[in-house]
């Protein structure tokens, strides 16, 4: 762990005032990379989780699915995790936004720890084929143009992971999206089964295994999730990776996040249908929403 | 018939799809090599779409979703998607769409009969062959091709007879929106598949259809005939403005118009050699072809008034010259006026009502307008027809004048 969690000044602390409170989240990755079982899992966390942690007995932490296709998305998916299969694959089309409302949502700032926010988080998930070519992201995923926050997820165990494929799949959503104003997220997915293999993902051995935060130390967890994007930044840079030109383009206060969704390796049963061995398990899932929360101004 | 030969086209979810540059996911990966590169390529890729509601994929009750749009060059597309059970990832909700593309000259050939077509196709499904490749076009001969296009063929099916009613009458009210069947899907499709055999080439030629629309509102534009299993799986509240609903279970909107009004009531009825006898009229009329007088069949009010709803110069004409089945229709129309005044406005005597028209002449009588009918006395007044009518003209005429508005001399 190079990161260290020691106490200095914090810019990641420090609250928007103007943050939307409706924010719009387009998730983005190449097919297979794990953007619906990363959304099932971030609302299974949530559900869980955060509701627990979060506890407040005149506030407590909810979240719902406003929209009918949230209702289908993530109730669905997670009935699904639940009884220990993976959500199905995204059929190749305009995707409805999926709206999640969450509210009691503490804050970190210490003075503001008596009030707790509420925030519509509109998810938009698509099949990562359309990412392939200029016109189809164009053709069907022009809700980039008014995302908030991108979301983009790299599985690094995938063959077609490269910093080349991940530098021309955001150069491509940067160009056809317009997204000058987005808040930008590298999330790199499968940790459960990285931390084992990679040196470099050692550094994930010590938060693991994961535990919701409590409001009183969300403090201290966004320290660590500084930590962790800086330390992952860092990761990006190795010139073996050859991910130099990608960093370099994107916009200063992109936040780097590792999560593992599931939190270990699905396996296929007999007829070739991948299955959960347990029941979920996720970790840090809840990084990427918490970026969300910040940029919000609600937590 | 000649035999067929169209092109093909086939989508799923590969790991490596005919075009490499892609990667893995959801693609084209086949097709017949003249698609390559042209808008309707696209187009079939943008329709290959099928998706299953969770409860009904956790149910097993996995549907197969037929379609049949018009492409871009002008061709038609004709096609079938099922469940392909997993991708290469081991995830549910991969699918096989496999669509054929079929020129407007040979769906003529097969009576434009799509369902023909489907029933008939080599469908590919997740059994077979996924390996990117050009295909060769599918051949298929015209003996394997059934031809049941008419009324009478649909009066053999097995049908929901007040379902099919509903729809015809929606579909001839929808004013462009599409219209949305609600309700078991398998009942709908034979439903959808009979309006291929009752409804006049026109209409027939404008029907496209998808028989599994959950999630397809973004595919609107493409269907006039769209089909769901419940209202849970329809186009969400504020979409449904968009389409007319026919709801199996529910009382829709009634019909408006007379032909809707009418054609809704005689397939209800499964008054087949009626329906069958009025398209075979309409379809002659929009041909500009004459229409023997014993091809009518006996007035009734409904029919009439959608013939004259439908082609109401044609009908006209088609009156001329005979006086039993003009003076039957007057007789029956309820709004008989306009057609009496069409008629009087445009016509002579002998024309419109044959030399012996004297039972034609009273029905002209008791449905045209006085002034109308003054008028056109007025301006015949030398044919010998109208001979016995003359005398009511004056009488008639100083009454008129003497009601007019003018200032009387003191």
């Amino acid at each position: 762990m190079t990161g260290g969690c020691t106490r200095r000044k914090d810019h990641s602390l420090v609250i928007p005032l103007l943050g939307a409170r409706e924010r719009t989240v387009a998730t983005v990755g190449l097919s297979g990379h794990g953007k619906t079982v990363f959304l099932a899992s971030l609302f299974w966390d949530s559900f869980f989780a955060l509701s627990e942690s979060f506890h407040h007995e005149r506030d407590p932490f909810t979240v719902r699915a406003v929209s009918p296709r949230a209702d289908d998305v993530f109730y669905g998916h997670a009935q699904r995790l639940h009884e220990l299969g993976v959500p199905p694959a995204n059929p190749r089309t305009r995707p409805d936004p999926a709206v999640l409302e969450f509210s009691g949502v503490p804050c970190a700032e210490k003075r503001w720890w008596r009030t707790r926010g509420t925030v519509r988080l509109a998810f938009y998930d698509i099949a990562g084929e359309v990412f392939a070519s200029d016109a189809l992201t164009r053709e069907y995923a022009p809700y980039l143009a008014q995302a908030d926050d991108i979301v983009f997820l790299f599985d690094p165990t995938q063959p077609d992971f490269s910093a080349l494929t991940a530098a021309r799949l955001v150069d491509r959503v940067h160009r056809v999206g317009r997204t000058g104003r987005a808040n930008i997220q590298i999330v790199l997915a499968k940790m459960d089964e990285l931390r084992e293999q990679d040196e470099w993902a050692e550094m994930v051995n010590e938060f693991w295994p994961d535990n919701p935060p409590f409001p009183e130390l969300l403090p201290e967890y966004f320290l660590q999730m500084e930590a962790l994007s800086r330390t992952l930044r860092l990761w990006w840079l190795d010139p073996k990776r050859n991910a130099q030109a990608l960093i370099a383009n994107l916009p200063k206060e992109t936040r780097f996040c590792a999560v593992s969704s599931l939190g270990h390796r699905p396996q296929p049963d007999a007829t070739g249908r991948m299955m959960l061995t347990q029941p979920p398990k996720p970790f840090r899932v809840r990084d990427p929403l918490f970026w969300i929360f910040r940029a919000a101004g609600v937590m | 018939m000649p035999s067929l030969s169209l092109s093909q086209h086939l989508f799923s979810s590969v790991t490596q799809g005919l075009f490499k540059e892609r990667g893995r996911g959801f693609q084209t990966v086949a097709c017949t090599p003249e698609l390559r590169d042209t808008a309707d390529l696209t187009a079939l890729e943008e329709a290959s779409f099928f998706a299953v509601s969770p409860e009904r994929r956790q149910g097993g009750d996995l549907p197969v979703k037929e379609l049949f749009y018009r492409l871009p060059s002008g061709r038609f597309a004709v096609g079938r998607m099922d469940d392909a059970r997993i991708d290469s990832l081991g995830r549910d909700g991969n699918y096989c769409a496999h669509q054929l593309v079929v020129s407007a000259e040979h769906l003529e050939a097969i009576g434009w009969q799509p369902f023909a077509l489907l029933d008939a196709a080599p469908w590919c499904g997740v059994a077979d062959d996924l390996t990117p490749r050009l295909l060769e076009p599918c051949s298929l001969s015209s003996a394997t091709v059934a031809d049941p296009a008419s009324a009478s063929a649909a009066s053999s099916m097995k049908l929901d007879q007040q379902l099919l009613g509903r729809v015809a009458a929606a579909l001839s009210e929808a004013d462009g929106r599409t219209v949305l069947i609600v309700g078991n899907e398998a009942r709908t499709r034979s439903v959808i598949r009979a309006l291929f055999a009752v409804l006049p080439s026109r209409e027939r030629r404008e029907i496209t259809f998808c028989t599994h629309f959950f999630e397809g509102n973004p595919y609107r534009s493409l269907f006039k005939v769209a089909s769901v299993a419940t209202r849970g799986e329809a186009p969400a509240a504020g979409d449904t403005d968009a389409y007319r609903v026919v709801d199996h279970e529910r009382v829709g909107t009634p019909p408006a118009l007379p032909y809707g009004i009418w054609i809704e009531d005689a397939l209800k009825g499964g008054r087949w050699i009626e329906v069958s006898a009025v398209h075979g009229i309409l379809d002659r009329f929009r041909q500009g072809q004459p229409v023997p007088e014993a091809d009518f069949p006996p007035p009734a009010p409904a029919w009439a008034a959608a013939l004259q709803y439908c082609e109401p110069d044609a009908f006209a004409r088609a009156l001329l010259g005979r006086p039993l089945l003009l003076a039957g229709v007057l007789d029956h129309l309820p709004k008989r006026e306009a057609l009496a005044e069409r008629l009087l406005r445009q016509y002579a005597p002998p024309e419109l009502c044959g030399p012996d028209g004297t039972i034609a002449v009273t029905a002209l009588r008791a449905a045209a307008k006085p002034k109308h009918w003054m008028g056109w006395l007025k301006r015949h007044r030398e044919e010998p027809l109208l001979g016995p009518y003359l005398e009511e003209l004056e009488p008639a005429w100083k009454k008129l004048a003497a009601n007019l508005p003018w200032p009387r001399r003191s």
